[in-house]
């Protein structure tokens, strides 16, 4: 009674969402552990110093992944379903994210099928169902939350949404490098927004830019740590190389001086995902020759996502030019998309 | 998330067209499009949580195995585990962590025991196929996978070389 319809609506769809969610997966709450869930479950045994060694002197530069399963670690120990429950429980809060992020780019009706048909999409089985990939479904939590309070900065003007939208990018970042397509996707929704608006003009002002300009500077940032890290952070909390190496957690590789390779070619495999729904990867390698024919493809098929073209084309409806651009909002929204990968490369 | 995305948005764009040919058939037609894609998602998840639990318990049905043939490791001891099973259909079993898993099960491990895997070919065929050495390698564990269960072929190697040293990881 005391509730709009379009709050009844956002009511039901988060109640709709989160037991459809729940109904689908809760049989995988009672999974065993498997492959690298022993490993974190060593990491997440470390005193917090050794832990705070180990994250930041990896390879890749995860440490507020690596804090997050450090704390779960010790409250759950060997209890797999405490595990299993808490990466449910953070599906269900992307899936909510998604579901936010979409109605304010695309409408309710498609933030609730969108986010529901994301929920139960059967691709996203590893990251859901196997605790070690959690890194995935963390980082795209943090990603669509910087994006929403990005645009609830836009819409509003308070600078603590801008806040928030930095904050939770440099703690995306701090879990899985796949966060770096943040700015990006901030461009892109940014562009659709203004597309919808008809209000492609405010690109030629400066101010555009300068908002993401910092996010620039953050990702800028991470790459100079997560290149440089692995010497500039030597251990000093007196973990013992030689253990560590003979847990098997292959991490004597992350002392090994390197360039930091790594990160960049992950960068440039993430950047592939942009591209998922035209590229049939299946038959690509993940590598650099992937990305770089994914940006051409992207770059090729931007004037038809980016509004006024698209509205120009010949035989091009409103509707087929939102399905377009939403092709291209959607696969680096979140990197949960991010778990086709290993399948598709991989088998 | 680009795959929902697309078929929202084309389950969308099918209930506009039904709309237009056919007035209050568009929320029909992308309900029903719509519930019927959660259902088979649904039930195709089903299936693969169905893999991860089967994983999970070869896993840790392997770890137990591995426990038991290494009741006698002593600290400094190297212990060398072949051919374990990657995957299972679509999900992992053991992995790079079969190291750890084995040291989580052990109450105590003992001191500087280091446990390293290998998948080379050479290796597994050897193991599978070696009879008992004359002079085994003091403190090495050998256990090899095969036939669905863990076996161990320590008093067959008293070569390191045949173990492939290089493979191990």
């Amino acid at each position: 009674m005391f509730l709009t319809v379009g709050r009844r609506f956002h009511l039901f769809a988060v109640a709709l969402l989160v037991l459809l969610t729940l109904l689908t997966y809760v049989r995988g709450a009672s999974n065993l552990f498997v492959a690298e869930d022993f490993n974190n479950i060593m990491i997440g045994r470390f005193t917090l110093p050794q832990m705070l060694d180990y994250s930041m002197a990896a390879t890749r530069l995860r440490p507020i992944f690596y804090a997050f399963q450090w704390g779960v670690t010790h409250l759950f120990n060997l209890n797999a379903t405490g595990y299993h429950l808490v990466i449910l429980g953070l599906h269900i809060a992307t899936v909510l994210a998604l579901y936010a992020l979409v109605c304010e780019i695309g409408g309710r009706e498609m933030g609730l099928v969108a986010a529901a048909l994301f929920a139960v999409y059967p691709r996203h089985h590893q990251p859901v169902l196997w605790y070690a990939a959690n890194s995935i479904v963390m980082v795209a939590l943090l990603t669509l939350l910087a994006v929403l309070a990005y645009l609830r900065w836009r819409r509003t003007g308070r600078r603590a949404w801008y806040g928030a939208a930095l904050v939770a990018a440099a703690l995306a970042l701090l879990t899985q490098e796949a966060a770096m397509l943040i700015p990006a996707l901030i461009a892109v929704v940014e562009l659709a927004r203004l597309a919808r608006e008809r209000n492609l003009r405010a690109l030629r002002h400066p101010r555009f830019y300068v908002a993401l300009l910092p996010f620039a500077v953050l990702i800028g940032t991470c790459l100079v740590l997560n290149c440089a890290g692995a010497r500039a952070f030597k251990l000093t909390g007196g973990t013992n190389l030689s253990d560590l190496a003979a847990m098997g957690m292959r991490s004597g590789e992350a002392y090994h001086i390197t360039l930091g390779l790594d990160t960049v070619k992950d960068t440039l495999a993430y950047l592939t995902y942009w591209a998922l729904p035209v590229i049939p990867l299946r038959s690509l390698d993940p590598g650099a020759l992937t990305a770089a024919l994914a940006l051409a493809v992207c770059g090729g098929c931007w004037p038809l996502s980016s509004g006024e073209a698209g509205r120009r084309a010949p035989g091009c409806c409103g509707a087929e030019s939102r399905l377009c651009r939403l092709s291209y909002v959607c696969p680096s929204a979140t990197q949960t998309g991010i778990s086709i990968w290993p399948q598709w490369a991989g088998r | 998330m680009g795959w929902a995305l697309t078929a929202a948005a084309l389950l969308l764009w099918l209930g506009e067209t039904a709309e237009k040919r056919r007035p209050n058939a568009g929320r029909l037609v992308a309900t029903v499009g719509t519930t019927a894609c959660l259902l088979v998602f649904a039930g195709l998840i089903q299936a693969r949580i169905g893999e991860w639990q089967a994983a999970g318990a070869l896993a840790a049905r392997i770890v137990q195995e591995a426990d038991t043939l290494l009741t006698d490791v002593a600290p400094g001891d190297t212990v060398v585990l072949a051919g374990l099973p990657m995957t299972y259909e679509q999900a992992y079993v053991l992995g790079i962590g079969a190291s750890p898993a084995v040291r989580l099960h052990c109450d105590h491990w003992p001191q500087g025991a280091k446990i390293y895997q290998t998948q080379h070919p050479d290796v597994i065929n050897y193991l599978v196929n070696a009879a008992p050495a004359a002079q085994p390698l003091p403190g090495m564990h050998v256990l090899v996978y095969h036939d669905d269960h863990l076996r161990e072929c320590s008093d067959a190697v008293s070569d390191l070389q045949a173990l492939r040293p290089e493979s191990w990881y």
